[in-house]
């Protein structure tokens, strides 16, 4: 009997040794192959153009997905999470509305056990996200301001308007352009405003900065959408051909802009690779896979009249 | 005699499982910077650069047998002597030389690795820079180490200024034209198209 007992007693001290080993990876309740894509907004046609593409991707893999607008709202994010964590998805590939408001979201999703990667914006903690696969806005900011330098000659005033406050795709591009920019004296900024990435507000913004600052000979947008709006606002002021427009992005328009030698500049990000990446990350971690870098960094490339050619709205030729 | 044996397999068994939960194997180029991330951007960067960064300066790479390599065969050099970052194509190396400055402009100077061979001559940075070298180049820093991206992007500036002020400064202020320098640089090579143009270099140490 005592020997009965002492097999039962090892054999149940092996389980708990096995289980442990396995890091809990045995343990997981297989969920269904849907992914869910989350986009803070589908009324910008990056944000359509990054969902649309998740969405094939996951397709091409086996995958049946949904895509949830938040509408630049962390409630209505909260309320897709909601939803998203009673229906079984497998995944949750992420774009977030807010780097703050939404680690809530990232936080409760893990807690249900369901993944989030992230794409082109981040979350500002760590341990929450299986993955987040980032835009890296601060260097290519930093590439378009030394195109910025050398096209200005070093000198002049200029305008920059902001995306919305509290992103920080807002804060790292400001911060990587100004980190070349404020070396250069001669380079003085005179206006400084949020248009909340909207193409409207950018129109409107630089319109009113136009009257209070005309003799600006150049802008600097946190995205294509308001450096398109901001251009609209020039020719109506009929200072096109004077006021050098910089932007960042990547859009359709903006790059057939440049081309026309409309827009001056761009960064060019790669929608189609972070949420393709994302995906993959996603497949992978449904297949089992469980150690993922935290953070990847996508580079910006720089789009002008040289090298435009090579490029087309999203990405590379 | 039974009891004694019960109790010694079982503290052999808890004994065995307490020693797994405590070991994490993880490969050494997965370890973390020594100094510590959770530190603020600019003293994380400044303790980087004294304890880490002058150590890894022995590892540099001779600059002409990587000129030959990235001729030959830019994917193997690439491979076996540089540091990259997320997705993209640009490679960071740590490079070492010796030559001849042959001409001295405002952010810029002109050195000859072997005198009378065009192929080796390559630009040292004298003027300011703004790229993230410095904090690639090791590989030891990654984006996942900073809660916030920004602190990451900090920790470049950082670094930047560091060099800035403890090399490029001393340096620019001895060039003159026909010197012989001996330097460790950092590079940074477009794995699109690795062999285009003069190689440009950020100096992180130079002696006359």
């Amino acid at each position: 009997m005592k020997k009965i007992n002492l097999i039962a007693f090892l054999l149940i001290l092996s389980s708990v040794f096995l289980f442990s080993a396995c890091n809990n990876a045995g343990s997981e309740k297989k969920k269904a192959k849907k992914m869910a894509i989350v986009v803070s907004t589908l009324n910008n046609p990056w944000f359509v153009y990054l969902a649309e593409t998740a969405a094939a991707k996951a397709k091409a893999l086996g995958y049946e997905t949904k895509i949830f607008d938040s509408q630049n709202n962390t409630a209505t994010e909260s309320d897709n999470f909601e939803n998203i964590l009673v229906s079984d998805y497998c995944a949750i590939l992420f774009n977030p509305t807010d780097a703050d408001g939404s680690v809530a979201n990232v936080k409760k999703a893990k807690e249900a056990g369901v993944p989030v990667f992230c794409m082109d914006r981040e979350i500002n903690a760590k341990g929450f996200a299986t993955s987040q696969i980032l835009s890296d806005g601060f260097s290519g900011s930093v590439e378009i301001a030394k195109y910025f330098v050398e096209v200005l000659n070093k000198k002049g005033s200029y305008v920059e308007l902001l995306g919305i406050t509290g992103d920080n795709n807002t804060k790292a591009r400001s911060a990587g352009f100004h980190s070349v920019v404020d070396n250069y004296p001669e380079l003085k900024m005179v206006a400084q405003q949020s248009a909340d990435f909207d193409r409207n507000k950018g129109m409107e913004v630089m319109e009113s900065m136009l009257q209070a600052h005309p003799d600006i000979v150049g802008v600097f947008c946190g995205n294509d959408a308001m450096a398109m709006g901001a251009y609209q606002a020039l020719v109506g002021a009929g200072k096109e051909k004077t006021v050098k427009v910089f932007g960042f992005d990547g859009a359709e328009d903006a790059v057939k802009s440049i081309k026309e030698n409309k827009l001056t500049a761009t960064g060019m990000q790669f929608p189609k690779i972070m949420a393709e990446t994302a995906a993959q990350y996603a497949h992978e971690y449904y297949n089992g896979k469980r150690d993922f870098e935290e953070k990847i960094p996508v580079a910006v490339e720089l789009v002008t009249a040289k090298n435009v050619d090579n490029y087309m709205g999203y990405g590379k030729k | 005699m039974k009891n004694s044996w019960i109790k010694y397999i079982v503290s052999m068994v808890i004994a065995a499982l307490l020693l797994y939960n405590s070991v994490y194997i993880r490969k050494l180029d997965a370890k973390p910077a020594a100094v510590s991330a959770t530190a603020l951007p600019g003293d994380f960067a400044e303790q980087f650069w004294k304890n880490e960064f002058k150590v890894f300066l022995d590892s540099a790479v001779e600059l002409t047998q990587l000129l030959s390599m990235l001729k030959t065969d830019p994917k193997e050099a690439t491979t076996s002597f540089s540091k990259t970052q997320g997705i993209g194509n640009t490679a960071y190396f740590l490079v070492k030389g010796e030559g001849i400055i042959t001409a001295v402009s405002t952010d810029d100077v002109l050195v000859a690795l072997q005198p009378g061979d065009d192929n080796a001559i390559v630009k040292i940075n004298t003027g300011l820079y703004f790229g993230n070298a410095v904090r690639d180049v090791t590989g030891k820093i990654s984006m996942g180490d900073f809660d916030n991206t920004m602190d990451y992007n900090t920790v470049s500036s950082t670094l930047n200024k560091i060099v800035q002020e403890q090399v490029i400064k001393p340096f620019k202020s001895k060039v003159v034209k026909g010197a012989n320098i001996q330097f460790i640089a950092c590079a940074e090579v477009n794995t699109a198209q690795p062999d285009t143009g003069m190689l440009n270099l950020l100096p992180v140490r130079v002696n006359f």
